[in-house]
């Protein structure tokens, strides 16, 4: 619904208008997530400076400054212990949080872009040319994954290194392009869904009835309707693709060393932490906590977002 | 709410036979119950009814033809028995099924007479089985088939036949004479011979027992479907006939391979363990757990990390010794590398590769990443593996040399150096460690930008063989015991010359080496060509493999041993 | 109804069809050899191999699986595995999934939609929070993390349980681990499809009428609240029954997920069409019959109606 439709549905008490954003941040979990979030996100990305220069005592690639596969000690770099190469754990987190919620964002914003493509024009059209896009998607779904990962790596990575001049950046490419194509396919599903269940509300109809052109139903009526699930959705994506770029360096075909992501760093520290011998369990644990924290946090806040945009769930009370 | 309680009993059934379903009875060999044996000394102590091991991951093949990966081979000197084997202790070449060998003055033709021994269906083994089974070698070639190109006319025969011209005209170099003797027949003088023989690829094989899984093609080249290497699946059914100290009782490829002393193998009375079985564990920790808990007696090979700390708790289970080969950085020395190093490849000139080896502190990797002690290399082959043989020993780490010659090569401080990258396989522990401590050492010591590039295991093979790289970590192990298992590699026209490295002088050495009857000219040869590879580094050395094993302190007649050659009959575990 | 399922069952072949050839195009394109070990082999070995498996040309190795599938139901030997049969490894490996794949997704709904309603009950009070908390971790943290650390504290440290395969007991721990992630999303479903329900008029009517608490949630609103975790339920027991790659490995288990990522690790085309046209299959039929379970569980519902 339009803001001005909402505003005059939900006059609370004092009569200030209830808007979006007065609820947005109203809700406590989008309070919380949101705040924690930004916290960890800012500090990944203030730290930026430091931790990609190689003269900082925390360079994210700072081989054998410290010394290897320490503990938590004093001294700033030393926080989060060190790691084989004698690099600073707390260093390769915050680089990692960077380059995870980078990835996040981009596989996120690939997703929104093809989803609401698709999804619209399955919803819009409908008949066979929805039938035969589902179909497609339901293909997709079929199709293995890491198969399709490790071609597009070789397809792509060669030519957009001559294209962008870096290997670094044609990874981080290939990892977008490779998440993204994934997790489309749910946002797709859920765009069409509701396309389907706007078309038949009486609103559309009405406004159709009224003459109004498509395209002013579309950009005045239908999207605006959109942004919440697409918003929604594109938050719960995020986590969604932070963590599958951990598996897929799990698999071995994630990011390129010596560049950092949480899941990556969460991978690597397995076989160092995660043994009954001599477990160095600050390599993994610090990883992990901000990963878990920052996931959280996104969780909560796609949570959150979704039940502000939804105005029946405060109906709900038994 | 009968319809609640309907739905509930039909889920619940279902789950219950799906649990049922996945549940793996465990079949015969689970309690240990002992076996008396004498051991040293008179005094008698319990054999452990089945000896049990983690072989690496798992089994990929027991076809002799395809076989490549070491734990196949382990489980092969189990199953099976050439003409010759290897001594546990000093894993010298010792007579197993021959028992006169006569040669010719030349030295190029042999005489073997086989012993009395049987297959384990009861079939005797004849001249003929080594016969069928070396021919089938050369007719449905694989990875070591190239071994037998020591044998006369076997290449050609190999290339009339996979090319589908008549091979009848051909004087194939192997023939049996009659039922126990066999003549074989040499292009050149063979030093190594008998260690050959005792490797898997030579072994004979029964051809009555593998006829029902024969095939042949169109146009009539035969084949045996590899399933002739599994147990038979049921009374009467076509299996798996081997002639070895074990038979094979159950296979099931990624869980379990279970083998039983051979009652028809002609040295029973000196295998020592009544069963093997091979236990498969993918996770490292799992596989130490069921260590630990006594529930297997030995892992082939525990991790690099899993070794060192192992070490640096002192344990004595662990056994640590030299290993047989060396690891590398492989290098591109052609002219250009398109796709991968923009304009001319500054690794084709023998400065700058010289430079990067110099520039390597090599003690510093072998001390903070792989930290088993093992030596740092400054030679492609490990020194001291063979005796009397004696390259020159290689370059030693000096930065400021490396600088000169790479300011020599056009590249002062780096400058101009295009964008090159290291690639290696993302499966290794300790590979992308390596690599990006290269990286960093090159970085900063020469000032040349270079990128790591981690590919899975099989895109990496791919590039590597493709040439498709600029700089690769690499490994080689040897095969058998003779220098020309390294050298044989960097021939020019080498299935495995990764390199683009191709020097006719480095060949001529070689075919020289081949022909030589003394053997230490023959040596002199081969460490002038060992010593052309340490000086033009078509492979940049970094550390010398150790070879690492743990094992319980009950198991007995398990040696260590550079190959990591396991030989069966001794080896059991007491109570 | 009928129609319909004749329909969506016609629709099989194609889709398989299209997934069968793309599949085998995606392996064919892939570099790296299945047929090569540690050591290069010389070409005209390796071009035998291929013909062999009539995997010379990309026509022939296309055409020649499907008919021999259809005629003799069977996927082949399996082209990196000397000596295994494609069929084989699957009919060993499919129940073991399939079990472990059962349990844990029982674990997961029956715990999910219990913690989920109670949270929509109890909505803002602690229990909410604390509970979404507590099974959120199943999806902020990485799999092999959380299996790995259930795997050392259980296994390795406390010794309740013992890895590996076989027994019922196995079961438990890598179920759990495997319940995890599905159960987060099955109780934020059940909790925000709860709220809807909860706010309903029949639920207030219920209520005056004097029925209980538990009776109205359990018994009305659990019924209508199920519908989105049940179309939840659909790929993701296909996916869940397929076998998890990294509980698999974590816990040493012989399982589909295995080998499926092991035939894409080994380009071994004939394993990777087996696995793939398995989870096709399965993926195919639980989305039907999550599709046909939809008008059972509310008969409003008219899946056949355009939008």
């Amino acid at each position: 619904m339009s803001a001005a439709t909402e505003s005059i549905l939900y006059k609370t008490a004092e009569g200030v208008p209830d808007t979006l954003l007065r609820r947005i941040w109203a809700s406590g979990r989008v309070r919380v997530g949101g705040g924690i979030l930004l916290a960890v996100f800012l500090t990944c990305v203030v730290s930026l400076p430091w931790t990609m220069s190689p003269t900082s005592s925390i360079y994210y690639d700072g081989q054998r400054n410290l010394p290897q596969l320490a503990k938590p000690a004093s001294g700033a770099p030393a926080w989060f212990g060190t790691d084989l190469l004698g690099r600073s754990v707390l260093a390769r987190c915050l680089m990692g949080g960077a380059i995870s919620m980078l990835i996040g964002v981009a596989a996120a914003a690939i997703s929104v872009v093809l989803g609401l493509a698709v999804g619209l024009i399955a919803g819009f059209k409908g008949g066979w040319i929805d039938s035969s896009l589902m179909r497609f998607v339901d293909i997709l779904y079929g199709l293995p994954y890491f198969l399709l990962i490790i071609l597009l790596k070789v397809a792509c990575e060669k030519p957009l290194t001559s294209l962008l001049g870096n290997p670094q950046a044609a990874n981080l490419v290939v990892l977008f392009a490779a998440i993204g194509l994934v997790s489309w396919l749910t946002m797709a599903r859920v765009v069409r869904g509701q396309v389907l269940s706007l078309r038949g509300q009486p609103f559309i109809e009405a406004a159709r009835a009224m003459g109004l052109p498509s395209t002013r139903i579309f950009l005045r009526h239908v999207l605006p309707n959109l942004v919440g699930p697409v918003i929604v959705y594109a938050t719960l994506i995020i986590p969604q693709a932070i963590l599958q770029e951990s598996f897929l360096s799990f698999l071995g075909v994630g990011i390129n060393p010596p560049l950092p992501t949480w899941g990556s760093l969460a991978g690597e520290a397995r076989e160092y932490a995660l043994n009954s011998l001599n477990p160095r369990w600050w390599l993994l644990v610090f990883p992990c906590a901000m990963l878990g924290v920052t996931l959280l946090c996104l969780n909560f806040l796609g949570d959150g977002l979704r039940d502000v945009f939804d105005p029946k769930r405060e109906a709900a009370k038994l | 709410m009968k319809r609640f309680l309907a739905l509930s009993v039909v889920l619940l059934t279902g789950l219950a036979s799906a649990v049922g379903l996945g549940c793996d009875e465990k079949k015969d060999g689970g309690t240990p119950s002992g076996a008396t044996a004498t051991g040293a000394g008179g005094a008698k102590t319990e054999t452990l009814q089945t000896f049990r091991f983690i072989n690496r991951n798992d089994v990929i093949t027991l076809d002799l033809n395809q076989m490549s990966y070491m734990q196949d081979f382990r489980v092969t000197y189990a199953l099976r028995e050439g003409l010759y084997t290897y001594d546990p202790r000093t894993m010298k070449a010792v007579p197993a099924l021959a028992t006169e060998v006569t040669t010719s003055p030349d030295q190029r033709v042999w005489t073997f007479k086989l012993r009395e021994a049987k297959w384990s269906n009861g079939d005797p083994v004849t001249a003929h089985d080594f016969m069928f089974s070396w021919r089938h070698m050369l007719q449905a070639p694989g990875e070591y088939t190239s071994l037998f190109y020591y044998f006369l006319n076997a290449e050609e025969y190999e290339k009339a036949y996979t090319q589908g011209k008549p091979t009848d005209g051909i004087d194939l170099g192997f023939r049996a004479i009659d039922d126990r003797t066999i003549e074989l027949r040499l292009k050149d003088p063979l030093p190594f011979l008998t260690d050959l023989l005792a490797f898997p690829p030579m072994y004979p094989r029964n051809e009555k027992s593998m006829l029902a899984f024969k095939e042949v093609s169109r146009d009539g080249k035969v084949t045996y479907k590899p399933e002739y290497t599994k147990p038979s699946p049921g009374p009467g059914k076509p299996g798996v006939v081997t002639n070895g100290p074990f038979e094979l009782v159950e296979w099931e490829f990624g869980r379990i391979l279970m083998m039983k002393r051979s009652p028809t193998y002609w040295d029973v009375a000196n295998v020592a363990s009544p069963a093997l079985e091979m236990v498969v564990s993918n996770d490292p920790q799992q596989a130490f757990n069921m260590y630990e808990q006594g529930e297997i007696q030995w892992i082939t090979d525990p991790t690099p990390q899993q070794s060192v700390d192992l070490k640096e708790a002192g344990r004595k289970d662990l056994q640590v010794g030299p290993g047989f080969g060396t690891h590398f950085i492989t290098v591109n020395c052609a002219p250009e590398v398109p796709g991968v190093i923009k304009g001319k490849n500054p690794l084709a000139d023998v400065r700058v590769r010289r430079a990067l080896n110099l520039a390597i502190d090599k003690k510093a990797i072998v001390d903070t990443i792989t930290r088993m002690g093992e030596v740092p290399a400054k030679s492609y082959m490990p020194p001291g593996l063979f005796e009397g043989f004696e390259p020159k020993p290689g370059a030693d780490f000096n930065v400021e040399a490396a600088r000169k010659l790479l300011a020599e090569a056009g590249y002062p401080g780096g400058k101009g150096f295009p964008s090159i990258s290291i690639v290696f396989n993302t499966d290794s522990p300790v590979r992308p460690s390596v690599a990006q401590f290269l990286k960093n050492e090159w970085q900063k010591k020469l000032g040349i930008p270079i990128e790591v590039k981690g590919i899975e295991l099989k895109g990496y093979r791919a590039a590597i063989k493709g040439k498709d790289y600029a700089l690769g970590l690499a490994a080689w192990f040897g095969d058998y015991t003779d220098p020309s298992t390294f050298t044989d590699k960097y021939r020019s026209s080498a299935q495995n010359n990764d390199s683009n490295w191709a020097v006719a002088a480095y060949d001529k050495l070689l075919d020289d080496a081949a022909k030589e009857i003394d053997p230490a000219k023959r040596f002199d040869l081969l460490e002038r060509a060992e010593d052309m590879i340490n000086d033009e580094l078509p492979v940049i050395p970094m550390w010398h493999a150790v070879a690492v094993t743990l094992r319980k302190d009950n198991v007995e007649g398990l040696y260590l041993n550079p190959k990591q050659l396991t030989m069966w009959k001794p080896v059991r575990a007491t109570k | 109804m009928p129609k319909l399922l004749i329909y969506r069952l016609l629709q099989f072949p194609l889709i398989l069809a299209v997934i069968y050839v793309v599949t085998l195009g995606l392996a064919w394109a892939a570099p790296g050899s299945p047929f090569e070990g540690e050591r290069n082999m010389n070409p005209q070995a390796l071009e035998q191999l291929k013909e062999r498996f009539n995997a010379d040309s990309f026509i022939g190795f296309l055409t020649f699986y499907p008919v021999r599938i259809i005629t003799r139901l069977d996927f082949g030997p399996a082209m990196s595995l000397p000596g295994q049969q494609v069929g084989e490894l699957i009919g060993t490996r499919l129940p073991r999934s399939v079990a472990l794949g059962a349990v844990a997704l029982a674990i997961a709904t029956v715990v999910g939609t219990v913690v989920g309603t109670l949270a929509a009950v109890y909505r803002g009070k602690t229990f909410d929070w604390a509970s979404l908390m507590f099974t959120l971790i199943g999806i902020s943290l990485p799999g092999f993390v959380v299996a790995g650390v259930l795997s050392l504290i259980f296994v390795a440290n406390l010794q309740w349980f013992s890895g590996g395969w076989g027994t019922a007991e196995k079961m438990v721990l890598p179920a759990i681990a495997l319940s995890l992630a599905p159960m987060a999303y099955i109780t934020r479903l059940t909790r925000v499809s709860m709220l809807d329900v909860l706010g309903a008029d029949y639920v207030r009517t219920a209520r005056a009428k004097g029925c209980s608490k538990p009776v109205v949630v359990f018994k009305h609103c659990l019924r209508n609240a199920f519908l989105p975790v049940f179309s939840y339920l659909g790929p993701a027991a296909a996916a869940t029954l397929t076998g998890s790659f990294v509980v698999e490995r974590i816990f040493s288990i012989p399982g589909m997920g295995e080998l499926f990522v092991l035939s894409v690790q080994n380009r071994d085309q004939t394993l990777i069409l087996g696995t793939v046209m398995v989870y096709s299959v399965m993926l195919l039929s639980f989305n039907l019959l999550v599709d046909l379970g939809y008008s059972l569980i509310d008969p409003r519902i008219d899946i056949t109606a355009k939008g």
